[in-house]
């Protein structure tokens, strides 16, 4: 049941990074298509962009492996949460800084919202994921 | 009495000179083996009525001719024929070991192996029957614990015995029918010759020479087998020879492990399973060029609020100052505009260094870094170098000075010499303010893509020369990747923050002494002869810059840029402070830019060649005392100065002259 749950979360994540990831690549090749993606808080990044289709890679990977029932799946699984927790802290920490520095320096307003860029909400759910199936493997690292 | 030498051979760390030491005692002689500073242990030890001298051989995990230690051993081996070899083997890591072990048995040498460290082992779970390891390996297994001298008395026992006693022959490991025609035809090639055939066991040659081993290939000079010998050798294929003949090995080894040490057959853990992840062949590149734009996203990033907050710090120190109205002039200039404004350009810089030392110790300390070596291998091979070459280039992001000690760790001279001289073309911090300067005065649209592409050019200006210098003046293939990873871990934050202390340390080491006094020098020449108007032509530094300037013209960059490139020299940092002394604009990134901005001879193309060559043009004054300590050669040092000069000139005037025509034509 629980592989089932996850090969589901790993296929769903997988596809749902690589949309991200190729509107952020797509929305800089075509004049204009920025200005529709960033209706829905999609920003026109295509460095970003090619970081959520790594990722989204890592869950498909993981969602082969599992659906084969071969044992590293959960590693590709583990690992593609992590990618996506890791990567979604540096969105957050970078937005809050730029933030931070237009507030306290700048004098002008910040809108908590721009914070809500696909790096960042779209590692929400894979952050619960990998506190719910991944501490024992990330427990059994040295030093944790 | 009776006299008999003895050779310790083994892996680094498995406490082979713990067993030296306690069986030599004070009767030991250290020096080096001849040619090669490698270091030479010998001593004595007496064992009932035996004189035995005992050398402890480089730690090495194979017997190739890859580094200098494996050469010497190897050598010291086949040369000297030691009447007997002590494998000594860390019972806790018994597999790795045991390559070594089947190149040793290749050798035909009479071989005892000494099961060191079995007490942790046991500890662990580890049970080696060593009465199945004598029967498969037919070679005595002692049991030793070093530090604690257990065993020892048995071990040269067994040594003593094996070197009276027992016939020797060599164990000849299956490599499949190609390969053993090869090595068949070969031996017979190399038996023509009586003499090379006495000294080195024939299968054995030929095996090395199969392996494209060039010390082997040596080894031929002056035999009348040598043109054959060659002739067969060109029609082998000796990489994938080689290749194949390594996997024999560990077929052998994985056959009979599971026979000798039942608890050896580890399951894969957490940190092996990332492994497969991380390095996998399709994933393991783009996570890291992924995990590359992380770090670079938060260095530029976090780093703006802290920037910013320096900045408004010295500006507010510089108003102060100005308001104080202290007497004369000349104190007031050297306050203001050159301490405070000289250092506050590089300090202001601080934030974005310490933020990505911290992220260069994060992914060491976790494990990381030594896998992004082992993903790069591939790439890094087929440019001329080794995998290890990569944590070097990738620590010269943040400086060039540790990033140029750390090559340390890469066995081969010419593979370390080769990384030394490229590492200077790695943007280090020091050139980031440049940069960020520059870019974000001309290219304020694309000022970050800009600095990217700087990054991105460095690297490929090492790789290339890395090429330029395999094909040409360090010929010689990269040792093959060979590198002991070390778990995963979490790092800590206190363990993290210690260690980009410790790199970060030397750059502020640099802004209170080298940077200081490299103001203060500028300062000077800008400030005198006493009267003139600051960091005019007049100046000391009009002058010099005007001498300088017909070198530099051709790049379209004047008198100005001219005294601030010379100073950089000192410290690349330099290079802003002395831009804002020249221009009237201190430590005021604002003014600057507008005088910039307001400069006829500066356009995005000279901005562009400039960046390019600060990027480039020769490592700054503590790299190049590193260069002179690591290399040992001034030939060398002058070397790395005489060539970045030459390739900045170069690229600097193809942009400053085919960008214009490349705009026009557009």
């Amino acid at each position: 049941m629980a592989s089932t749950t996850k090969t589901a979360f790993a296929v769903i994540f997988g596809i749902l990074y690589w949309i991200f990831g190729i509107s952020m690549i797509v929305s800089a090749l075509i004049p204009g298509l920025g200005d529709l993606t960033g209706q829905y808080m999609i920003p026109t990044d295509p460095a970003a962009g090619f970081v959520l289709c790594v990722v989204g890679t890592v869950f498909l990977f993981a969602y082969r492996k599992l659906a084969g029932g071969m044992a590293n799946g959960q590693a590709f699984f583990c690992v593609g949460m992590g990618l996506s927790l890791v990567f979604g802290i540096v969105a957050l920490l970078s937005l809050l800084a730029t933030g931070a520095d237009l507030v306290l320096f700048g004098g002008e307003p910040w809108d908590p919202v721009q914070l809500l860029v696909p790096m960042v909400y779209l590692a929400l759910v894979p952050a619960i994921g990998l506190y719910a199936w991944g501490r024992e493997f990330i427990g059994n690292l040295v030093g944790a | 009495m009776k006299k008999i030498r003895i050779a310790l051979a083994g892996n680094p760390n498995v406490g082979k000179s713990t067993i030296f030491n306690v069986l030599t005692g004070s009767r030991q002689h250290v020096g080096n083996w001849p040619g090669v500073t490698v270091e030479k242990k010998s001593g004595f030890a007496k064992y009932q009525d035996y004189e035995i001298e005992i050398v402890d051989l480089p730690g090495t995990y194979s017997l190739t001719a890859y580094s200098i230690d494996e050469v010497v051993a190897r050598d010291y081996i086949i040369d000297e024929k030691p009447d007997v070899v002590i494998h000594v083997v860390d019972a806790t890591n018994f597999e790795r070991n045991l390559y070594l072990t089947t190149q040793l048995m290749e050798l035909g040498v009479p071989l005892v192996m000494a099961l060191n460290m079995s007490d942790m082992a046991e500890k662990n779970g580890t049970a080696i029957n060593r009465s199945s390891m004598k029967k498969f390996f037919e070679i005595p297994v002692v049991r030793t614990v070093g530090s604690k001298a257990e065993g020892l008395d048995e071990l040269l026992r067994a040594a003593v015995h094996e070197a009276e006693t027992s016939p020797h022959h060599e164990h000849a490991i299956g490599y499949g029918d190609t390969i053993e025609r090869s090595i068949s035809d070969l031996g017979a090639a190399i038996g023509n010759d009586p003499a090379l055939a006495a000294r080195y066991p024939p299968r054995w040659l030929a095996i090395r020479l199969l392996e494209g081993d060039e010390n082997a290939k040596e080894k031929l000079s002056g035999s009348q087998a040598q043109a054959h010998v060659l002739a067969l050798l060109e029609k082998a294929d000796l990489d994938q020879t080689e290749a194949e003949m390594a996997d024999r090995r560990y077929g052998v080894i994985g056959a009979l492990l599971p026979q000798v040490c039942t608890t050896c057959v580890k399951e894969m853990n957490s940190s092996d399973l990332i492994d497969r992840v991380i390095t996998d062949r399709y994933l393991g590149i783009p996570i890291f060029l992924a995990l590359m734009w992380g770090a670079f996203q938060l260095t530029f990033a976090v780093a703006t609020p802290f920037m910013t907050a320096i900045d408004e710090l010295f500006g507010y120190c510089g108003a102060v100052l100005a308001g104080s109205g202290i007497e004369p002039a000349w104190l007031m200039s050297l306050l203001g505009d050159g301490i405070i404004g000289g250092v506050g350009s590089v300090i202001i810089f601080l934030p974005n260094i310490f933020i990505l030392l911290f992220l260069l110790a994060l992914l060491e300390d976790s494990g990381y870094l030594a896998r992004a070596a082992f993903v790069m291998d591939r790439l890094m091979y087929a440019i001329g170098l080794p995998g290890k070459s990569f944590i070097p280039m990738l620590i010269g992001f943040g400086c060039n000075v540790p990033a140029i000690m750390a090559t340390r760790s890469i066995e081969d001279k010419s593979d370390r010499l080769i990384t030394i001289l490229i590492n200077p073309f790695m943007s280090c911090g020091a050139r980031l303010p440049v940069f960020v300067l520059l870019a974000g005065v001309f290219f304020p649209a694309n000022a970050g893509n800009v600095v990217f592409i700087l990054y991105v050019l460095g690297i490929v200006v090492a790789i290339a020369s890395a090429w330029l210098f395999r094909k040409t003046i360090l010929p010689g293939k990269p040792a093959p990747f060979l590198m002991e990873m070390p778990p995963y871990r979490l790092p800590t934050l206190f363990t993290s923050v210690r260690h980009m202390w410790d790199r970060g340390y030397m750059y502020l080491r640099k802004a209170g002494g080298i940077i200081l006094a490299g103001a203060l020098i500028v300062w000077f020449l800008a400030t005198f002869p006493y009267g003139v108007e600051y960091g005019s032509a007049d100046s000391y530094a009009g002058m010099l810059g005007h001498l300088l300037q017909p070198l530099f013209a051709p790049l379209g960059f004047d008198w100005k840029i001219a005294v601030a490139l010379l100073f950089g020299f000192i410290a690349k940092e330099i290079v802003v402070g002395s831009m804002g002394v020249l221009y009237g604009a201190g430590d005021d990134e604002g003014s600057l830019a507008a005088a910039l901005l307001a400069d006829p001879s500066f356009g995005p193309v000279t901005a562009f060649a400039l960046m390019v060559f600060v990027l480039l043009y020769m490592p700054c004054i503590a790299a190049l005392a590193v260069i002179k300590k690591e290399t040992g050669s001034w030939k060398w040092t002058i070397f790395s100065v005489g060539y970045g000069i030459a390739v900045a000139y170069l690229l600097a005037f193809i942009i400053v002259h085919a960008a214009p025509m490349l705009i026009g034509g557009i």
